[in-house]
């Protein structure tokens, strides 16, 4: 059976209708299976919302014991200074009084901007958080044993938490007997000054 | 069902009815004249957009029964086509219907051939009915619309005989073994009280019509089955059973029809044909003479009214879908509220527990971490000390080395030196720091005595490796490179006691140390 353009003519508004009908359902469906999926998601969050609740709500007391346990210590943590923005100053002043106390000749430094530190496990939430500033150290000394006075004069004042990545000890070309009073090796060390960002913990 | 137009036609009248609901309505009468056809052009209007089905009742029609070889498809079409063309010359309402296939050899196709001889008594309607713009669906012949009583009746005799009488006449449709086989229409014009003996007499001439074609032996019994919607029929079985011991009559009045087929009795009142209007409103034969260019218009308003219909059911569906989705959507809304409500509780209980503890400045769980990982970071901080004490301790004991230089690297790699791989020698885990370092030392004034200066060295690096927080002693220079794989150049003129031995030694501590 060959088809007309009467045929066609005859098919028009029922192509018309059926064509309306389908972009009306699939219009309709498509919005009503969004809503019911919204809804089933809202649902999902919620439900995870009320077990977190039930949960923290069940553990309040270990976590009254928790606040107890360690308020203390990150309270001295925020004092030295490892929680909280970087403090370049101290540590920089905490330098100079080291070097007095130690009695050394000078120490030149040179501080790195600030970036992720690499030495903390990874199963710790707040890990990603620690950053820590390299600092170079350059100085002269007496003999070994000023190294370590240095940096115990250092960590004295309690400018913060560093960590010592490498040192150096140079005799630079000194032969013989260490002499009184004088620079008798050339030392280097890396020091990293390490904190966390309380902005980002403090959820 | 849909609603449809039912027309039955005979020679000197029409009758028509709506069929809407499985109600017959509106039913009229039409002479064939002008007036006739004026008014029934006047009631179509009333019935826009139906589809109009015919059923003709006159006596010029052929039924006529061909067998034809067995075949298929196209081939059968135009076989078929073929013979019909011969049989109908002059009319185009024609059409033909596959009965059986024969029992014999060939298994040829025995096929029922059906025609409107006159399609004169048509075409005033048709006119009618086209200037109105309806549909035509189908033609019928009024006998095999009669093959529908078969089935409502539970008829199951095998020689069966029914008898109507129409506003066209006597009708008398024959059906052996439940199929059609013969039908005759005695028209009744001019003859409005005839009497029972006539038509008993017209019944009596079919049965010895059908002994002499050998449908029925003589002593077959014949079922008469009368369906009498006017009372005429009334004196008919007493007639034909009178002296015929081999035919037996069912009678059925005006009552039982309406019991059997559920048509009120004023419908039946109004004209003889509605028992047929019925049975074809109800369901349409197969056998339709109508040619295809007239069922056309039909096709296309079917077509056009299949596919509403699908607009329409995939509407309902998609409201359906939608309402079920809606219903759903609501129900999780509800328990979302609740769920929520629920939460907000507990957390106003965890608010009130909490805001008893100690002032803090973050989550219990951050305190915590922050505290451990400041307690690990701490942990894990070591100072050159142990490597210049153990170095110290060995040139103690070693007074012919002088130390130039001492590195010494904490970290997760060890200090890098060509040479150096004390890491495949100590498995670790990763991220774990160990302390490594270089120490750079000479043996001055040694007079080119390399055997004893590698002595001392190796001495030295000895006592390095005594001590237990190392690992890996290793020489990364040596005053003489003795190995095998690398070359060797020096003089045995050099000027004694003003040449060093220089050496380098690489320490791995072991990890945790």
């Amino acid at each position: 059976m060959k088809l007309t353009s009467k045929d066609f003519g005859a098919m028009k508004l029922p192509a018309i209708a059926l064509a309306i009908a389908l972009a009306a359902s699939f219009a309709m469906v498509g919005f009503t299976s969004n809503q019911r999926t919204e809804s089933e998601r809202q649902y999902r969050e919620q439900l995870t919302a009320l077990q977190e609740a039930k949960t923290r709500f069940q553990r309040s007391g270990e976590e009254r014991e928790t606040v107890t346990h360690y308020i203390k210590a990150y309270r001295q943590l925020e004092k030295i200074g490892f929680v909280g923005a970087e403090q370049r100053l101290k540590w920089v002043e905490s330098l100079r009084v080291a070097n007095t106390q130690a009695g050394l000749f000078g120490v030149d430094y040179q501080m790195t901007a600030q970036a992720p530190f690499p030495f903390v496990t990874k199963d710790n939430p707040v890990g990603e958080r620690v950053r820590h500033s390299q600092m170079k150290l350059s100085f002269g000394v007496l003999h070994e044993a000023d190294l370590m006075r240095l940096f115990n004069a250092l960590s004295a004042q309690q400018p913060g938490l560093f960590a010592l990545t490498a040192c150096s000890l140079d005799r630079a070309g000194r032969q013989g007997l260490p002499l009184p009073r004088q620079a008798n090796l050339t030392a280097q060390c890396d020091l990293s000054w390490v904190t966390i960002d309380p902005g980002k913990i403090a959820q | 069902m849909a609603a449809k137009l039912l027309l039955c036609v005979s020679n000197d009248q029409a009758t028509v009815a709506v069929w809407r609901r499985h109600r017959l309505m509106s039913c009229a009468r039409f002479e064939n004249s002008e007036e006739g056809w004026i008014a029934f052009g006047n009631f179509l209007r009333g019935a826009h957009g139906l589809p109009v089905h015919i059923i003709v009742d006159t006596v010029e029609e052929d039924f006529r029964f061909e067998t034809l070889p067995h075949i298929r498809g196209r081939d059968r079409a135009e076989m078929v086509g073929r013979k019909l063309k011969q049989l109908y010359r002059a009319t185009p309402y024609y059409s033909y219907s596959l009965q059986e296939r024969e029992s014999g050899k060939r298994r040829d196709d025995r096929y029922l051939f059906a025609a409107l001889t006159n399609p004169d008594v048509l075409i005033p309607w048709l006119r009618a009915i086209e200037a109105a713009g309806l549909p035509v669906s189908g033609i019928y012949p009024l006998a095999l619309v009669s093959v529908l009583l078969i089935e409502r009746l539970k008829l199951k005799h095998p020689n069966l005989l029914i008898i109507s009488k129409n506003s066209a006449g006597l009708r008398q449709t024959f059906f052996k073994n439940l199929r059609f086989r013969i039908s005759r229409l005695t028209p009744l014009r001019g003859t409005t009280d005839v009497a029972d003996q006539h038509y008993a007499d017209e019944i009596g001439n079919t049965r010895m019509y059908l002994d002499a074609l050998t449908v029925t032996h003589v002593d077959d019994t014949l079922e008469v089955v009368i369906l009498d919607q006017d009372g005429s029929l009334s004196g008919l079985p007493s007639a034909i059973m009178r002296g015929r011991p081999n035919m037996q009559c069912q009678y059925l009045d005006i009552k039982d029809i309406h019991s059997r087929f559920g048509i009120p009795i004023a419908d039946l009142e109004a004209s003889t044909d509605v028992l047929h209007l019925h049975l074809l409103g109800e369901q349409a034969p197969a056998l339709n003479l109508a040619p295809p260019h007239l069922t056309r218009t039909y096709q296309r308003f079917a077509a056009g009214r299949w596919v509403y219909g699908a607009s329409g059911a995939t509407l309902i569906g998609a409201v359906i879908w939608s309402g079920v989705d809606v219903y759903r959507a609501m129900d999780i809304d509800q328990d979302t509220l609740t769920v929520q409500r629920q939460a907000r509780d507990y957390q106003a209980k965890y608010q009130q527990v909490t805001a008893q503890f100690p002032d803090a400045p973050t989550t219990a769980e951050n305190l915590r971490h922050t505290v451990e990982i400041a307690e690990q970071i701490r942990a894990s901080l070591r100072t050159p000390e142990k490597m210049f004490s153990i170095v110290s301790h060995a040139l103690d004991a070693s007074p012919d080395i002088q130390l130039q230089r001492i590195e010494w690297h904490y970290g997760d790699v060890p200090a890098s030196k060509p040479g150096m791989k004390p890491a495949q020698a100590l498995p670790r885990e990763p991220g774990q720091l160990i302390q490594s370092g270089v120490v750079f030392g000479e043996i001055p004034h040694f007079g080119g005595d390399y055997r004893a200066a590698m002595n001392i060295i190796n001495d030295f690096a000895q006592r390095i490796a005594q001590d237990n927080a190392v690992a890996e002693v290793r020489a990364l220079k040596l005053p003489l490179d003795i190995r095998s794989d690398s070359g060797l150049n020096g003089s045995t003129s050099a000027v004694p006691g003003k040449e060093t031995a220089q050496f380098e030694i690489a320490v791995v501590f072991r990890s945790g140390a």
